[in-house]
């Protein structure tokens, strides 16, 4: 990669690192400098324009099961040596033998570039203005479009105590618009997003915001006519692309590998075990080329990979960082993730999703009886050691006799993880992944994650409505 | 691994913001604002007693906003030196300037402000714990977690101190010191029935130590809650009367919170848009926002934007007095600030005359919520539902654990019966006593 100049700036004593993490098994210290904008729009103004810059690192010292960290947001060579002396102090009296540094590998999930390539502020402006004139050309009951534009460019460097050095470029762009429509003393809103691994001009190009655009309108549309949602124990057909998320939810956290190696998982010593139904093969893979959970290299330099976490129905492993897989006595899987260097890696999911099968999505919803068919996700949570999961839908429809009938608002889905992967009764063909702006929070940390699956069915989920 | 000093706002901070903003006004900025953020923190997390992380953190940030006339913009950098501040300078009013007119945009108007520093307030605790301190606190609070019978293991406790310093300068001649100090801790633990398994924790904050309880009482607190959730079962989806413990009563009402903040009322997206100056809860209930408590969590001077801070009365006699302006929704909506720019501070719902056990008795059966997740809202009409686990009541008494259940309903609806008990919990920033509903959709079987 084109080297990062404030990286590479200033000089730091290996030794420090060196002497930190001797006698440990593990250690690294992450560089990271970043820039970041956004662009806030609403009410017809630019209501907000922020840059932020920030650099820092991060020393980490990994003995038995202690983590030491310490981290500074300035690059400057006394606050590493502190730093280092500090998170040294996990090892305390510990001994142990340093594991060897991960091998390269040639992953290329995005290429290295800059979302600032130039587009100038004046022209985001600019589009921010015709993205919201246009959809209020396309409906004059409009009250008000949303618009967030934003940037992202990490920098990072992970040197590790044998001197083996890792650079990482990551850039990102985000387009959010929002649409909040009345009609008739009704008002609804909605939402519709784009991320990408691309620089900015990308998302400037009509052709592109145009359809994020009409979509948030349409499922504005959708919500005016929506009436309350059914609830309890029903048949739920869930669309392809964002209502992957489910199984991030019900399945995915759960097969993370620390909570499984303290047995916080309903997961926890099961490969080899039935846990979903027939037919389900569920994969994190972080090699997509493009996609916004995708990784060069984890957080730890182990390079981006795809891991096969349920096969056929049948449990086959974990999402390994480098601290638990040696102390389970297995290898990374590439899913050491953190958000920042003041951030300690966690097993984290990239892009996690259920593969295709045959069925067709109308055939899948010609045998719904009475149920729902979601579409869309607002936001999820799972409480992974009981493996209960929650989310609720932005945009779901009722379905009877095997139509899709009125669409519904306010429903929320409730299960249990491995339950609902045995309800899953049919598979579709229909492959997608979501939009690209799908993040996933743990202990705190945020990170880009993506979700994907065909159209399915699953029966016995709770609906919750108030009818 | 110990932080040695508090980090601190000195003579030389407030020389850099005062440089920054001269090189703003001979950009051509009309109005500027500088903000310097210091933190040092340091926590510590064990399992089973042993160490499982020790973190110490030290950061710094500059945030410098831009005016010309009505356009603006914000940068912000971790890097100090003297070439970074000169090109985040050149950077904001560059920005600034190719942006847009926002006419509401502007620093706070001198008369609302208030210059000063936070000491009065108290908000820093001057004793700085060390490493081992917080390794004894965690290994306390988990000891008594896997006291309780019922208890299988640890998921973890940790402990954490953090100290702040900030500054806040404009060019209106405002300047704003503040210190504070937080310490906080908690502890999660797994119960198990040899069926199946259940997590719970417990965990607070506080500015100063000893007004934080004693480990030993939260752990004690986490073990019991996890153990009480054992034999959870699905029930029959029905309506009926639902009482929020104090544990999550704070999250039903913080969409009434977010309904009468300013932004949302100037869009003219709020369920509770026309409702000021009348009843929006039931007839006793009554919701202050306090800033000028010692020692308290949320409690300042002066908002984010200078505002200065007094407590505000939101809801009297169940009536809604006030909405929550910054400078800019006060400015659309041609009223003034209420100190509100960064949030709430100390937000009380006060208690009730009766126990919560007495209000169970009223209602005689019903769901009695402990954990709520993922809540989903209509902003405009107040439609909510969220995923709930709990206790099913009968005859006022608890009668079983309840799990994958959602409940759902019209909050300005369940919001003008609600009656509050009389349990209020430890002080945290939001202080609310578990509250009932008259009645609620619950789905479940």
């Amino acid at each position: 990669m084109t080297s990062p100049s404030t990286l590479d700036a200033f000089d730091w004593t290996r030794a420090d690192l060196f002497n930190a993490v001797q006698g440990a098994d593990d250690g690294e210290i992450f560089f990271e400098d970043s820039r970041g904008e956004t662009l806030a729009w609403s009410m017809g103004q630019l209501r907000t324009t922020h840059s932020d810059s920030r650099s820092g690192f991060g020393v980490r010292v990994v003995a038995g099961e202690a983590v030491g960290f310490a981290f500074a947001n300035k690059l400057d060579s006394r606050a590493i040596r502190s730093a280092a002396q500090a998170a040294a102090g996990a090892k305390h009296g510990y001994s142990g033998a340093l594991n060897l540094s991960p091998a390269r590998g040639n992953m290329r999930a995005y290429d290295d570039i800059t979302p600032f390539d130039g587009t100038s502020t004046q022209a985001k402006a600019a589009l921010l203005g015709e993205i919201d004139s246009h959809l209020r050309n396309l409906d004059p009951n409009i009250r008000d479009v949303t618009i967030t534009l934003q940037a992202e460019h990490r920098d990072i460097r992970i040197v590790r105590p044998d001197d083996a050095t890792y650079d990482d470029r990551r850039p990102f762009v985000r387009l959010t618009i929002g649409v909040v429509i009345e009609r008739a003393g009704r008002r609804e809103s909605a939402t519709a997003n784009l991320g990408l691994r691309a620089p900015y001009g990308a998302l400037c190009s009509k052709d592109t915001w145009r359809p994020v655009a009409e979509d948030a309108l349409r499922a504005a549309l959708v919500n005016l006519e929506a009436v309350a949602a059914p609830s309890g124990e029903m048949d739920v057909v869930l669309g392809p692309g964002w209502p992957g998320m489910m199984l991030h939810e019900a399945v995915g956290h759960g097969l993370e590998a620390d909570a499984n190696r303290v047995g916080a998982s309903v997961f926890a010593g099961r490969i080899g075990e039935r846990v979903a139904a027939e037919g389900v093969t569920v994969i994190d893979d972080g090699t997509i080329y493009g996609r916004p959970g995708s990784i060069n290299i984890d957080d730890e330099a182990t390079s981006g990979q795809r891991t096969v976490l349920i096969e056929d129905g049948i449990l086959k492993g974990y999402l390994h960082d480098r601290l638990n897989a040696r102390l389970m006595g297995a290898v990374s899987t590439g899913s050491g993730r953190r958000q920042t260097f003041s951030h300690l890696p966690m097993p984290r999911m990239t892009n996690t999703f259920l593969a295709p099968s045959n069925a067709s999505p109308e055939d899948i919803l010609s045998r719904v009886q009475k149920g729902i068919y979601a579409v869309n996700f607002g936001g999820g949570q799972v409480d992974v050691t009981s493996g209960k999961f929650v989310f609720s839908c932005t945009e779901a429809y009722l379905v009877e006799n095997g139509k899709i009938g009125a669409p519904v608002k306010g429903a929320t889905i409730i299960g249990d993880g491995e339950r609902c992967m045995r309800g899953v009764r049919m598979i579709g063909n229909d492959l997608r992944f979501d939009t690209g702006t799908g993040r996933c929070g743990k202990k705190g940390q945020s990170i880009h994650a993506g979700v994907g699956q065909p159209t399915i069915l699953v029966s016995g989920l709770t609906v919750g409505g108030v009818q | 691994m110990n932080a040695e000093t508090h980090p601190d706002i000195g003579h030389d901070d407030v020389q850099l913001a005062n440089d920054l903003l001269k090189g703003l006004a001979k950009r051509g900025a009309s109005d500027g604002a500088v903000a310097i953020n210091s933190i040092r923190a340091m926590s510590v997390e064990v399992r089973d007693a042993a160490l499982e992380a020790i973190q110490q953190a030290e950061e710094s940030q500059i945030s410098v906003t831009a005016y010309l006339g009505d356009r603006s913009a914000t940068v912000s950098t971790s890097a100090f030196t003297a070439t970074e501040l000169e090109y985040k300078l050149d950077e904001v009013v560059h920005l600034a300037r190719e942006g847009l007119p926002y006419p509401f945009a502007g620093l706070a108007e001198r008369e609302l402000t208030i210059s000063g520093n936070d000491d009065a307030l108290q908000l820093r605790d001057p004793h700085i714990p060390g490493a081992e301190d917080l390794r004894e606190w965690a290994i306390r609070a988990e000891r008594a977690a896997r006291n309780v019978p019922g208890v299988q293991s640890s998921k973890s406790a940790s402990a954490q101190w953090s100290s702040a310093a900030s500054l806040y300068l404009t060019s209106r001649d405002l300047t704003k010191i503040s210190r504070t100090t937080r310490f906080s801790g908690g502890v999660g633990v797994v119960a198990s029935d040899g069926n199946t398994n259940e997590v719970d924790g417990s965990g607070y904050s506080a500015r100063w130590i000893e007004k934080l309880p004693e480990p030993e009482a939260i752990g004690r607190e986490a073990g019991t809650w996890a153990v009480a959730k054992l034999g959870a079962r699905k029930i029959q989806s029905q309506k009926a009367p639902v009482l929020f413990d104090k544990r999550v009563s704070a999250s039903l009402i913080a969409p009434l919170l977010g309904a009468i903040g300013g932004h949302t009322i100037a869009k003219g997206n709020s369920f509770l848009q026309d409702k000021l100056g009348q009843r929006v809860c039931g007839d006793a209930i009554g919701i202050v926002d306090d800033p000028s408590i010692v020692r308290a969590l949320g409690s300042r001077v002066s908002d984010s934007e200078g505002v200065a801070a007094t407590p505000t009365a939101i809801v009297q006699d169940g009536v809604l007095k006030t909405w929550l302006l910054d400078c800019l929704s006060a400015r659309e909506l041609g009223l003034r600030s209420t100190g509100h720019a960064g949030g709430l501070s100390n937000l009380t719902l006060q208690g009730g005359l009766m126990t919560p056990e007495d209000l169970m008795r009223q209602a005689r059966a019903g769901l009695v919520v402990t954990q709520m997740f993922s809540p989903s809202l209509n902003a405009s009409t107040g439609d909510w539902s969220v995923g709930v686990g709990g206790f099913w009541f009968e005859n006022g008494e608890i009668a079983y654990p309840v799990s994958e259940i959602t409940i759902a309903g019209v909050l300005p609806i369940i919001y003008q019966d609600m009656v509050a008990a009389n349990d209020m919990p430890v002080p945290q920033a939001i202080n609310c006593p578990s509250i009932l509903t008259r009645e609620m959709s619950i789905s479940g079987k």
